[in-house]
């Protein structure tokens, strides 16, 4: 008998203690996996909503597009060919984030969960004129969303590139992917998470986000937006070669390749990062700062277009080294003049070395750094390596 | 008929009970509550000192409990300063534990109820600890540090596993300069630090279940150079990946900071829940300590016995849970309940161990 009670019991926990009291079946949720955000722009679908009655008092702050990826096996009978999609977008405007995700619910059954969310594109006409503590304040106080996701801004419209990917892809992932092909470009700047754009905001110090744009069908990694300590705000861009140079001048870079033309031949002259590393030095003279940039790197000849034929020898290498070393110089000069002179925007972290080396000097300038930053003079040394040819010992024919 | 005082444990039950009780809610919230006193990266400094300091205060009390072999503080207590006055510093002893142990549940209910299970009432999250608490600590002590025992290679494999993963988001510069502003912000995160990290008043009832008292300085020292270990890891992390201007923005910073990276070569892509679930392991550690020594104290002081006690607290512990109002009260509570720590633990050790010693009170 009391075994037979204990067996009961045990049937009975098996019922009462098994599942989860906040649970939700999979099919039944909408999971976010990017966001866009752009200046209030409505599309056809919110136009025509209001149009019938469906809107609320609001400033029209911005557009919240979110993409949510449809569940396998949730869309009934899926068409074969490239007209499947396996995700869609939802736009909100709205004066809030969260009021655009709020609103969403009164579109759609499922519930949104942020779990997944890989990325948060902010258009450029937005990050201009509303701050960028205020467009991330929710998704940092938010339980759901992680504090991992990337965040980008784009030069166009935000929404269009969540709308770009091949058949079968997904916006979001593609986007998400594309910061692993540091190792093959090196105009890609470091993913750049939530969790490191805390501290600069609340230091009011610069700092660049990827920039992505859209054309057609297809999106593309195109330079950086910087975003100004003081004010917040996107204060400018560098494009493509001046992402090259700030990778040179940061050391950031994990591969990629060099491109010039040599001088003396008038050849093209192809170079494959495989290292790269640079160090900042802050020198104080006098209370007068300087800054010390060192850049070094080893790589190969991926292309060597030189007439002739020739035996690739010790003294071509130097030559060659040479001449990269003066274009990677040259990168780096261009993209100083532009942090310096045009965007007055410290986001090569020179403020960083000169806070670790000389802190006394440093509590005393960080208040207007930014400033300060592009009257300060700085000398450069680039020394490149050429380890080895490839395959191929000699020039191109 | 009193706590049943048979129970003897060892001297690595000791070290482990000690541990398991010194880890709670605080690694969650110290990079925080440090930075922001010190205000630069020097706090991980401000750790290891009052790790050491601990090690000073958990001396102290250890030597006053050996002079009293197999008694607790609660008993102990009315030969060193007399029977009306220890009964008070007794009773206070025994509801700053029942503080603790509402505390920490509370933290886990705050914590649970907004990371891991958003939807689940409170009650419930709390029903569960209580029950499972109680029916852990009716087994005695040595249920209790089997339970530690038990779940330290889950909790400890766990937390060293994705302190390591965090290292993807580590720079070592966000840590840099040491010092640079002087001792200044060394010496002023070392009370948040010390709030969190009041560790010798578990020896105050651990030493009396002791096989081999002799040994305690071992408890003292490993209890807390262990202890230590994870509070260092948790604010170099935190610190490494936000900056000292990050972490401040942080409620939860540890808890942020293994939120804040992506795993693709590994099974689990997010490791969150993983270390949510078992640091509330190691919360109820803290909890079932601090829940047993108050129903000891009451015991004891009161001469009831040991079971009933810890049936009475138990809607009282639950009470004292509820009574901050916010997030704000709690961190206030915690806050209160170490300046507590600090006098009862901290300072009054040592007075009471000079009137033993002259008033030759104990062996």
């Amino acid at each position: 008998m009391k075994r037979r009670i204990l067996w009961l019991l045990l049937l009975i926990q098996c019922l009462l203690l098994s599942g989860c009291w906040s649970s939700s079946a999979i099919e039944d949720l909408n999971m976010e996996v990017g966001v866009a955000l752009d200046i209030a722009d409505e599309t056809e679908v919110e136009e025509k909503l209001k149009a019938a009655g469906g809107s609320y008092p609001q400033q029209h702050r911005f557009s919240c597009t979110f993409q949510f990826i449809v569940p396998q096996g949730a869309v009934g009978s899926k068409k074969e060919g490239s007209q499947s999609k396996n995700f869609y977008n939802m736009t909100e405007t709205g004066d809030s984030v969260f009021e655009a995700v709020r609103e969403l619910s009164l579109r759609t059954n499922r519930v949104p969960i942020g779990h997944h969310m890989k990325i948060i594109i902010i258009g450029e006409k937005l990050a201009r004129t509303v701050t960028l503590s205020e467009l991330t304040d929710f998704f940092s106080r938010d339980n759901d969303i992680r504090p991992s996701v990337l965040l980008l801004v784009s030069k166009g419209k935000a929404r269009d590139v969540l709308n770009n990917a091949l058949p079968g892809q997904t916006p979001a992932f593609v986007v998400e992917g594309i910061f692993g092909n540091q190792n093959r470009n090196s105009r890609i700047w470091q993913p750049v998470p939530l969790t490191k754009v805390l501290g600069p905001l609340h230091s009011k110090s610069s700092f660049v986000l990827q920039n992505i744009i859209s054309s057609g069908s297809e999106s593309k990694f195109a330079g950086v937006g910087v975003i100004k300590g003081k004010t917040g705000l996107l204060g400018g861009f560098l494009d493509e070669s001046q992402l090259e140079g700030l990778i040179w001048l940061t050391g950031k870079g994990q591969g990629g390749f060099l491109k010039t033309k040599d001088p003396e031949t008038g050849k093209l002259l192809n170079y494959e990062i495989k290292s790269m590393d640079s160090t900042i030095k802050a020198n104080v003279k006098d209370g007068e700062i300087s800054f010390e940039v060192k850049v070094e790197s080893a790589g190969r000849f991926a292309e060597v277009f030189d007439p002739g034929g020739e035996r690739l020898d010790e003294a071509i290498i130097r030559r060659k080294e040479k001449v990269l070393q003066d274009h990677a110089e040259g990168l780096i000069r261009g993209t100083m003049n532009q942090i310096q002179h045009e965007l007055h925007a410290d986001v090569a972290g020179f403020g960083t070395s000169l806070r670790i080396h000389h802190p006394a000097i440093w509590r005393k300038v960080k208040e207007d750094w930014d400033e300060t930053f592009s009257a300060i003079p700085v000398t450069y040394k680039v020394k490149l390596n050429i380890e080895e040819y490839g395959a191929s010992g000699t020039s191109a024919e | 008929m009193q706590a049943k005082l048979k129970d003897r444990i060892t001297t690595t039950e000791a070290v482990i009970i000690n541990v398991n009780y010194v880890l709670a809610a605080g690694v969650l919230t110290l990079p925080r509550t440090a930075v922001e006193a010190a205000g630069t990266s020097d706090v991980w400094i401000s750790v290891i000192l009052c790790g050491l300091l601990a090690m000073v205060t958990g001396a102290v009390i250890a030597k006053l409990s050996q002079r009293f072999p197999g008694r607790t503080f609660f008993e102990y207590i009315r030969f060193i300063i007399g029977k009306p006055l220890g009964f008070l510093l007794g009773i206070s002893v025994a509801a700053y534990f029942l503080s603790i142990a509402s505390f920490e549940m509370r933290t886990v209910q705050e914590i649970t109820g907004f990371y891991l299970l958003e939807g689940t009432p409170s009650w419930a999250i709390c029903a569960l600890f209580l029950w499972v608490a109680l029916y852990l600590c009716l087994g005695g002590i040595n249920a209790v540090a089997r339970m530690c025992r038990l779940i330290i290679p889950i909790a400890w494999g766990i937390f060293l596993g994705v302190s390591l993963l965090s290292l993807e988001i580590f720079d070592l510069n966000n840590l840099r300069p040491v010092m640079a502003e002087g001792v200044g912000p060394v010496w002023r995160a070392l009370r948040p630090t010390a709030l969190t990290f009041t560790a010798g008043e578990s020896l105050l009832f651990l030493v009396a279940f002791m096989d081999k008292p002799k040994k305690v300085m071992q408890v003292v020292v490993g209890g807390n150079a262990i202890a230590m270990v994870f509070y260092l890891a948790a604010v170099v992390l935190s610190i490494g990946a936000f900056s000292t201007d990050g972490v401040i923005t942080r409620t939860w910073p540890f808890v942020d900071l293994i939120r804040s990276f992506d795993v693709s070569y590994l099974v689990f892509e997010r490791f969150e829940s993983l270390l949510l679930a078992i640091w509330i392991l190691q919360i109820f550690c803290t909890f079932c300590i601090a829940y047993y020594g108050a129903a000891l104290g009451v015991s004891q002081l009161l001469n009831i016995k040991f079971k009933h006690c810890l049936y009475g607290l138990l809607p009282l512990i639950y009470i004292v849970a509820e009574i901050p109002r916010s997030i704000n009260g709690l961190f206030m509570m915690g806050n209160e309940i170490g300046n507590w720590a600090l006098i009862v633990f901290g300072i009054l050790p040592l007075p009471l161990l000079v009137v033993a010693y002259f008033r030759r009170a104990g062996a």
